[in-house]
């Protein structure tokens, strides 16, 4: 056994470090997973249940994807301590940097979106679009080649939605974060609350039931990695260990356990389990609720993952 | 050339005139340090030792600072050491979540900041601001990669470590027992 180690440093004085990250970086996280979701939603129902079962709340969905993606980057601009050097971002490529890359990806997808929204607009918004002719155009092309675009639109939601997982799992210092589990983990739970967001405005009783299963699953997917991803944890080293532990036992376990694993996955995926079988109304407090939860998830693991490391003195 | 820092813990007294002297000479903000001293007591009294480290950004060769960067601004210089390019800093602070040792901080003016090993006076010929204050000269800095180096004779004379090896980061500061 070890002796015990008292350690005493210059920076003793300066009190307990404040977090490298605050709110900003869980809150675009999460409209980054939401955007991701929603897309990867629309995508697929386009790809398998072809464009003309698209519902209006779907059509909305489109609409509020780039107007949610803004959201989450200004998150991301106000988060930036040298805001004038935005523009760096866009200089250079750095492949092993998750960051460069997802600044990368979220330039892809804006364009994606818009041609998204135009070919499948809602009813009152193609009044508008019609006047416009410039517009006219692009909507013919975009409606030709809308198998094309929702394939598009899958790839870069699947790329946009592990990138928010991986930019935390590449830090190297913040054991809590040292797993590929995450980026996985991340485009589950931003599929799910895609499909929640969805669900909160969908009236179609068939698509609702479609919503259900998909968020079911994706619900069990999301608890599988979240096993796999603290039992890979606690399988390793004395810090990662502890990482794991803080979750379960520690100070973040009851937001954990009972905010996200709880309220915001074992709940809705039971209530969405009795609304298929007739046994509840599909409620709008069910998607609340997993939306509630994906925003919980990125705020633990963020604000968690900081507190832990290997660092002494 | 890969420039490293040996420093010897034996020699080392806990002065912190290697804080001080980085702190003039680099103008550190209040609030931040780019050097500082760690001391280690272990076992119970009457049976104590005491470790004292000057420690400070390890210039990692596999450095999660430079890698996670997104601009480019965190780099290796041809030297071996990590420097940062305040012009591409845009302060995401993405190396400052990964570095294991919390050896960079937020300068008031925006840009992540933290130890250069002084390479504006290496370049110029002079020791390291910490290396020409030490009274023990307990903080050396050299040519790793020259054999006839004082930092390559101090590595094969001693039993050598780095902190927080399990961090994988292969640093070149080094400390000898």
């Amino acid at each position: 056994m070890q002796p015990p180690i008292e350690i005493e440093s210059t920076r003793t004085a300066l009190g307990a470090a404040e977090r490298v990250w605050g709110w900003e970086i869980p809150t675009y996280l999460f409209f980054g997973g939401l955007v991701a979701g929603l897309m990867l939603a629309v995508a697929a129902s386009i790809l398998l249940l072809g464009p003309e079962r698209i519902t209006r709340a779907m059509r909305w969905g489109l609409v509020a994807a780039p107007l949610l993606l803004s959201v989450g980057m200004l998150a991301l601009f106000v988060d930036l301590t040298a805001k004038l050097h935005v523009f760096r971002f866009y200089t250079t490529f750095q492949p092993s940097a998750p960051m460069s890359l997802g600044s990368w990806v979220l330039l892809g997808v804006v364009p994606v979106q818009l041609l998204l929204i135009l070919a499948l607009p809602p009813e009152a918004l193609q009044k508008r679009l019609a006047r416009v002719r410039v517009l006219a155009a692009v909507q013919r092309f975009a409606r030709a080649h809308l198998r094309a675009l929702a394939l598009v639109a899958l790839v870069l939601a699947v790329a946009l939605g592990v990138y928010t997982g991986v930019l935390l799992s590449t830090t190297v210092a913040r054991p809590l974060w040292s797993s590929g589990a995450l980026g996985v983990l991340f485009l589950a739970s931003g599929a799910s609350t895609g499909v929640a967001a969805l669900m909160l405005g969908e009236r179609d009783r068939a698509m609702s039931d479609r919503f259900a299963r998909a968020d079911i699953a994706l619900i069990l997917l999301e608890v599988l990695v979240l096993v796999l991803w603290l039992a890979g944890l606690a399988s390793q080293g004395p810090a990662y260990r502890e990482a794991a532990a803080s979750m379960l036992v520690g100070p973040y376990a009851p937001v954990f356990l009972g905010m996200v694993v709880f309220g915001g996955l074992v709940v809705p995926a039971v209530l969405e389990a009795l609304s298929l079988r007739g046994r509840a109304l599909h409620s709008r407090a069910v998607p609340a609720l997993v939306l509630a939860g994906g925003l919980i998830l990125r705020f633990v693991i963020v604000y968690a993952g900081q507190d832990g490391g290997f660092t002494v003195g | 050339m890969q420039r490293v820092m040996v420093i010897d813990t034996r020699r080392c007294v806990g002065c912190e005139a290697c804080v001080v002297a980085c702190k003039t000479e680099n103008d550190v903000p209040p609030g931040a340090y780019r050097d500082w001293v760690v001391q280690e007591t272990r076992g119970e009294l009457p049976h104590l030792s005491l470790l004292i480290r000057s420690e400070r950004c390890n210039h990692c060769a596999s450095a999660p600072c430079v890698s996670n960067c997104p601009t480019g601004a965190s780099f290796h210089r041809e030297d071996g050491t990590v420097q940062i390019d305040r012009d591409k800093c845009t302060g995401c602070r993405a190396c400052m979540t990964a570095c294991p040792y919390d050896a960079r901080y937020v300068h008031p003016d925006g840009f992540v900041d933290k130890c250069t090993l002084c390479v504006h006076r290496l370049d110029a010929g002079s020791p390291t601001a910490c290396e020409e204050v030490c009274p023990t000269s307990a903080i050396l800095t050299g040519d790793l990669d020259d054999p006839s180096s004082l930092v390559a004779a101090r590595l094969r004379a001693g039993d050598v470590s780095v902190v927080t090896q399990e961090a994988g980061t292969e640093p070149h500061v080094y400390y000898t027992h």
